[in-house]
């Protein structure tokens, strides 16, 4: 690690973006430890996303700057530059985002071998390690369109991991699910928070947020209207939007 | 600016340029004397007579044959396509291999059949009318078009909901009249970018009628070269390129524009 | 009207057809070939919009599918052949031209087709969703590496019918290849032809023949498209 313990993993400073006349960001600034879980809340449209996207280079930002180790990622534009980045970020979509014409393991498989140039025979070992965290052993050669989406979900959770990063990136992983599905794939994140994986999650399960960030950050139109830990935020909330959102969800 | 229009002028101007380029790459320091050459004989090459005393053959004649093939295919089409969906399964089956038949012939063998096939003339109450190499290559040219429209019939058919069928017989009506007055109102609007297609790509067809001996553009061409010299070739052909690009270009674009405006007809 | 078919019993005929089938086979498949590489790289172009590659491919793309296949190739085969270049044949000695009215014919299938090849397959990666691209830019593919692994392999399956199609109008174009003297089944045929009178029953012979090999491909490629068909993916639809 080359981080000492005062500095943070991930630190956004002011970070600005507008889509044509239209400002999504409108100067967030928030960091995350080594280690750490973080939540981001608040009502859709408010750049929870956007936040996420900024922070693995998918989205080039406007102004501000993004650190993330020792990468400053606004600086990063070349997709040959981003490499090492995604390498250390993983991304998990609500979508899944998965490879439709390849199998479960040829999806854990492809970019580190491809990408990242491993060996693939310790890149395969590796993967079922990671099949059978995510509890689909036996999966290994089906296609995503034959999974549920639970399955689906955690099968792209093993394919973030497989990257083997330093942080992952949540996007609002359950929204597509239906509710009978929630539970399995909230139960392998909440296994990576407590191994110790930096964690950043936009989510709308508020109950699970409570239960595993060390910090929740509550966006409204841009903005960063609050944050702290879960227990102060949750239960003695200062803003009267935090309220109002908290009202309309809990 | 919308993709077609820029896709429009990059067309228009870049493949004539394109073209012209050819030409000059072609002929070096004659290209001047080729291409008064070539504007000498247009009105050859666009109406078959030198000083445009008829005006059956060369381009023009492309253009009557496209239409009048289009015509006919439009009607024989519509029928295949009704035989298509007809609720008999053997009407089905026998209108699907003939369309498929069709389908998959060769324009160019299609028009060489017509030649032996069709007689010379026909008898009429009587009277005997003469089936020209012209009427032999509009028939021709309409039989495999014809399955192209049956088959974008039956698709612009199935592409409307089978609960517009549902509903509409719960209203007493009968199948062709569903057909007449509530289907086909809805599907033809997406039928016709498929047609247009179909029409372009049949005007381009038209090229295949010199085999039949009518006298279409490539033949009064033929001619033309036949006295200027095979080495005036390239340019004469470069030409009739040209020629027919400016044709089918402007109807391929509009085609696409309507196309992104109100869908099309997925075979 | 009576047919004669006694003709076919001609080894002579049975000779000229099958050689005539075998060259518009080779004819077509090495044309397919030329088409399949066209269009891949002229999308390749379109979909990166690559400065004035693009431009280019816009322009040749409209300039071959607007006009005439059969002009097309009567242009190249006279041009070509004035060019006169000519290669050594190493094995018996003697000089062919380079552009034979067989190069020219496959020259002018791969870049007709081609042209339409090249917008079949960009309308096939436009149908990759955009979701899918994304996951693969997300664990760092380059833009090259996600068209070569995950658009263009999802694209290319997308585009399967309108290919089908694709590949049975090049192999009907090609009859015209006979018109610049390539010894394919229309040539054999036009042979016949001169040497029997039965005009009638070679063209319905031939015109057979073709329907049936076009039928061959396309049940050929409905088999292949089955064959790589993502399974749960709802490529049918597409």
């Amino acid at each position: 690690m080359t981080t000492s313990q005062t500095s943070p993993l991930i630190e956004m400073r002011n970070v600005r973006k507008s889509f044509g006349l239209f400002e999504v960001l409108k100067g967030i600034s928030l960091s995350v430890n080594d280690g750490g879980v973080v939540c981001i809340i608040g009502p859709s449209g408010s750049g929870k996303s956007t936040i996420l996207r900024c922070i693995n280079g998918l989205t080039p930002i406007d102004s501000g700057t993004i650190r993330v180790g020792d990468f400053s990622v606004e600086s990063l534009r070349s997709d040959k530059k981003l490499i090492p980045l995604r390498h250390e970020v993983a991304m998990v979509f609500q979508q899944y985002n998965l490879f439709p014409h390849r199998t479960v393991m040829q999806n854990l498989m492809m970019a580190p071998v491809q990408v990242l140039r491993q060996n693939a025979d310790e890149v395969r070992d590796r993967a079922e390690k990671l099949l059978a965290k995510v509890r689909l052993t036996g999966k290994e050669s089906a296609y995503p369109g034959e999974l549920s989406g639970g399955q689906q979900q955690r099968v792209a959770i093993a394919r973030a991991l497989a990257m083997e990063p330093r942080v992952i990136l949540f996007d609002e992983i359950t929204a597509a699910l239906d509710p009978e599905m929630v539970s399995e794939v909230l139960s392998v994140v909440r296994d990576l928070a407590a191994e110790g994986m930096t964690c950043v999650l936009v989510t709308h399960e508020m109950r699970f947020a409570e239960e595993v960030a060390d910090e929740v950050f509550f966006t409204d139109r841009g903005v960063i209207v609050e944050h702290g830990p879960p227990s102060t935020l949750f239960k003695s909330p200062s803003d009267p939007r935090l309220k109002d959102f908290l009202d309309k969800v809990l | 600016m919308n993709s077609e229009l820029r896709t429009f002028l990059l067309g228009i101007v870049g493949v004539p340029l394109c073209l012209l380029g050819l030409f000059a790459a072609v002929y070096g320091d004659n290209t001047g004397a080729m291409l008064g050459l070539m504007a000498e004989r247009t009105p050859t090459l666009l109406t078959g007579s030198p000083d445009i005393t008829s005006l059956d053959g060369g381009f023009l004649a492309n253009i009557a044959m496209s239409i009048i093939a289009m015509a006919i295919a439009a009607v024989g089409g519509v029928i295949l396509g009704v035989g298509l969906i007809a609720e008999f399964s053997i009407v089905r089956h026998v209108s699907d291999v003939v369309m498929n038949v069709l389908r998959n012939s060769p324009w160019l063998v299609v028009l060489y059949a017509m030649l032996y096939l069709l007689p010379f003339e026909v008898e009429i109450f009587g009277v005997y009318v003469t089936i020209s190499p012209f009427i032999k290559s509009v028939i021709g040219l309409s039989l495999p078009v014809a399955a192209n429209i049956a088959e974008i019939f039956r698709g612009g058919i199935q592409a409307i909901p089978s609960a517009q069928w549902e509903s509409a017989r719960s209203l007493g009506y009968r199948r062709l009249q569903i057909l007449r007055h509530i289907i086909l109102p809805q599907a033809l609007p997406l039928m016709i970018p498929n047609l247009m297609t179909i029409y372009a790509m049949l005007f381009i067809g038209t090229s295949l009628v010199v085999v039949t001996g009518a006298s279409d553009i490539l033949s009064a061409a033929k001619v033309i070269i036949a006295t200027t010299g095979s080495e005036t070739a390239s340019g004469f052909y470069i030409y009739i390129l040209f020629l027919f690009f400016l044709f089918a270009f402007p109807i391929a674009i509009l085609t696409r524009c309507l196309e992104r405006r109100i869908g099309s007809v997925s075979l | 009207m009576t047919l004669d078919f006694s003709w076919l019993g001609d080894p002579l005929y049975q000779q000229w057809l099958i050689t005539g089938i075998g060259t518009t086979l080779l004819m077509s498949l090495l044309g397919i070939l030329l088409m399949l590489a066209i269009g891949i790289v002229g999308a390749l172009f379109l979909h990166f919009r690559i400065p004035v590659l693009e431009t280019i491919t816009t322009v040749l793309v409209e300039l071959f599918r607007n006009t005439p296949p059969l002009v097309q190739l009567f242009f190249l085969y006279f041009m070509l052949s004035s060019v006169g270049l000519s290669l050594t044949d190493p094995v018996t000695g003697r000089t062919v031209p380079l552009f034979s009215g067989f190069t020219c014919a496959v020259l002018s299938l791969g870049l007709y087709n081609g042209a339409l090849a090249v917008e079949i397959i960009r309308s096939g990666l436009i149908g990759v969703p955009s979701q899918t691209v994304e996951g693969a830019r997300s664990l760092g593919y380059t833009r090259f590496q996600t068209f070569r692994h995950v658009e263009l392999p999802i694209g290319l399956r997308l585009c399967m019918p309108a290919m089908t199609n694709n590949v049975v109008s090049l192999i009907k174009t090609s009859s015209q290849a006979a018109l610049v003297a390539v010894a394919d089944i229309m040539y054999g045929a036009t042979q016949i032809m001169v040497e029997t009178f039965r005009n009638m029953e070679v063209m319905l012979l031939i015109w057979a023949l073709y329907v049936v090999i076009a039928s061959l491909v396309v049940v050929l490629m409905r088999r292949l498209t089955s064959m790589i068909r993502i399974p749960g993916y709802g490529v049918d639809q597409a």
